[in-house]
């Protein structure tokens, strides 16, 4: 072999591995990407669970007076069927119109309630549809975050701003429940039970149901206790062992 | 009358004193920092390699799904672009395996035990170049000095033990005669191991701003938060492989006639 091609076989070899620094630096930054991605999919998670935090619980506060439930009805756009919802005669409401003049309050006032809630209500959609979104493009950059997961699978179930769509749901519940996250398994466990997004299967029920409450997920527990006090599910009735899970239910909420 | 006899130093001999003085730390702190740089590039090509060997292959499987996925589409297409397409993924999935399965991938795990630290530090204290007297004697301890890194990150104790018996075994470097001379090459040390500690100091810069060093302290960083972001990065790659694969095999049963 001459100088030359000795000096050009090296040269070969330089080349080729430098080619494979090459790409095993581009592996490094894909990997360094990747762990971006998944960082950035636990900030939509945390900016979804923090638009649900700040949703009111209750838009619509049962009226609590006589004086409230009038005003209400008056106030509604169709007074006599909200009235005879309520067992008010024609009479009776006559009356209530009546006392209701007396009343501080006016219609204006109730008027302006009215929309005070329907501007809530739009807010608390447009909430919902908040959330959803920081739960769907935290998902895209994480597929398998078991907390994304299921909080996407539970705005599918709810249809919480989104279109319900259980048949959505159920996989989503599924790939979290089988990473270990319990309440999605408490989740596919009464989908399997009630037939909802998925065919009715009472055994696949029972077995994520124990898989949940097994971890300690009170709901399931008291669920299970159920099933075993009436026999639900298919599951043979048996006291003692609805009282063992009755207990640690009891057990845990008198620790809270 | 009793003669004291005491010597005085010339201020040349004073200078050489401070100058062999400087020299003395500088070395000392030489040793330390070729140690520090031998150790983070060792570090870094044992996790370089470990990234490969987990998630670097899984990377690239997922790579030559695609690429197959491409491929089987652009042969029912047939158009020109999606055969470039096909040919662009292809080489995509070859370079990722040609790194994957690559030299780097083989580095081991780089935990020097306390005698490999001692021994490469002997080595590195006995034959630096910059501790060279001469020419000759310079062009000799930078090869060794190249074989003893080597040695160090493969953890090569009888390699490093072998570097320094054949320096111990080549002729004695000749000394300068003269405090002149003495001096002049006390400078040129120092000048030479300053040089060397800023030219140290700017690999250590730029290895720690390299993507594997930044991917490597995220993992560290996790780690002590208990969590294996490695494991977490093949849990995900294997879970698009999944997908890639029951997509290749849809389009595949899709264009197959029944």
């Amino acid at each position: 072999m001459s100088a030359g091609e000795e000096k050009q076989g090296a040269l070969v070899q330089v080349q080729s591995a430098a080619l494979t620094k090459v790409g095993a630096k581009s592996l490094a930054v894909r990997g360094r990407n990747h762990l971006r991605d998944k960082e950035e999919a636990e900030e939509w998670l945390r900016r979804g669970l923090e638009v649900q935090e700040a949703m009111p619980s209750t838009l619509f506060p049962e009226p609590q007076t006589t004086l409230e439930y009038i005003k209400q009805i008056l106030g509604g756009t169709r007074p006599e069927v909200a009235a005879e919802n309520l067992g008010m005669t024609p009479q009776d409401l006559e009356k209530a119109k009546e006392a209701h003049k007396s009343m501080p309050g006016t219609m204006a006032e109730v008027e302006e309630e009215n929309e005070q809630r329907k501007r809530l209500l739009k807010k608390f959609k447009e909430m919902e549809q908040e959330a959803f979104r920081c739960f769907e493009m935290g998902h895209d950059l994480d597929p398998i975050n078991p907390e994304l997961l299921y909080w996407l699978a539970d705005s599918y179930y709810h249809g919480d701003g989104v279109e319900p769509n259980e048949e959505k749901a159920v996989p989503l519940y599924r790939r979290a429940a089988e990473q270990g996250h319990s309440d999605a398994q408490h989740m596919l466990s009464d989908c399997y039970g009630e037939g909802k997004g998925v065919a009715e299967d009472h055994a696949q029920a029972v077995q994520w149901l124990r898989k949940a409450a097994e971890q300690g997920n009170t709901g399931a527990q008291y669920d299970l206790a159920l099933a075993y006090k009436y026999g639900q599910l298919g599951v043979q009735q048996d006291a003692e062992q609805a009282a063992i899970w009755f207990r640690k239910v009891a057990n845990r909420a008198g620790r809270k | 009358m009793p003669t004291e006899i005491v010597h005085h130093l010339s201020p040349e001999e004073q200078e050489l004193a401070r100058k062999r003085q400087e020299l003395a730390i500088l070395q000392a702190e030489l040793t330390d920092r070729e140690l520090s740089l031998a150790n983070l590039r060792a570090e870094l090509a044992a996790f370089e390699g470990r990234y490969l060997r987990e998630v670097g292959i899984l990377y690239a499987e997922l790579d030559d799904w695609n690429a197959k996925i491409a491929e089987s589409a652009a042969e029912a297409a047939g158009t020109e672009q999606a055969l470039a397409a096909a040919s662009e993924a292809r080489a995509h999935a070859d370079e990722s395996y040609a790194a994957a399965h690559g030299e780097a991938s083989r580095a081991e795990d780089f935990s020097p035990s306390p005698e490999l630290k001692k021994l490469f530090k002997d080595v590195v204290n006995q034959i630096h170049p910059d501790r060279a007297a001469n020419e000759i004697d310079r062009a000799l301890r930078n090869r060794l000095m190249a074989e003893a890194n080597l040695a160090y990150k493969r953890q090569d104790a009888d390699a490093l033990r072998r570097i320094l018996e054949e320096y111990k075994s080549s002729p004695e470097s000749v000394k300068g005669d003269g405090t002149t001379a003495d001096l002049q090459r006390v400078l040129l040390l120092i000048g030479r191991i300053s040089k060397r500690l800023a030219e140290i100091e700017a690999q250590v810069a730029e290895l720690t701003a390299s993507e594997i060093a930044l991917l490597m302290a995220k993992v560290e960083i996790a780690t002590t938060k208990g969590r294996n972001l490695l494991a977490e990065m093949k849990k995900d790659v294997q879970y698009r492989i999944d997908l890639a694969r029951n997509e290749y095999a849809e389009q595949t049963s899709r264009m197959r006639p029944r």
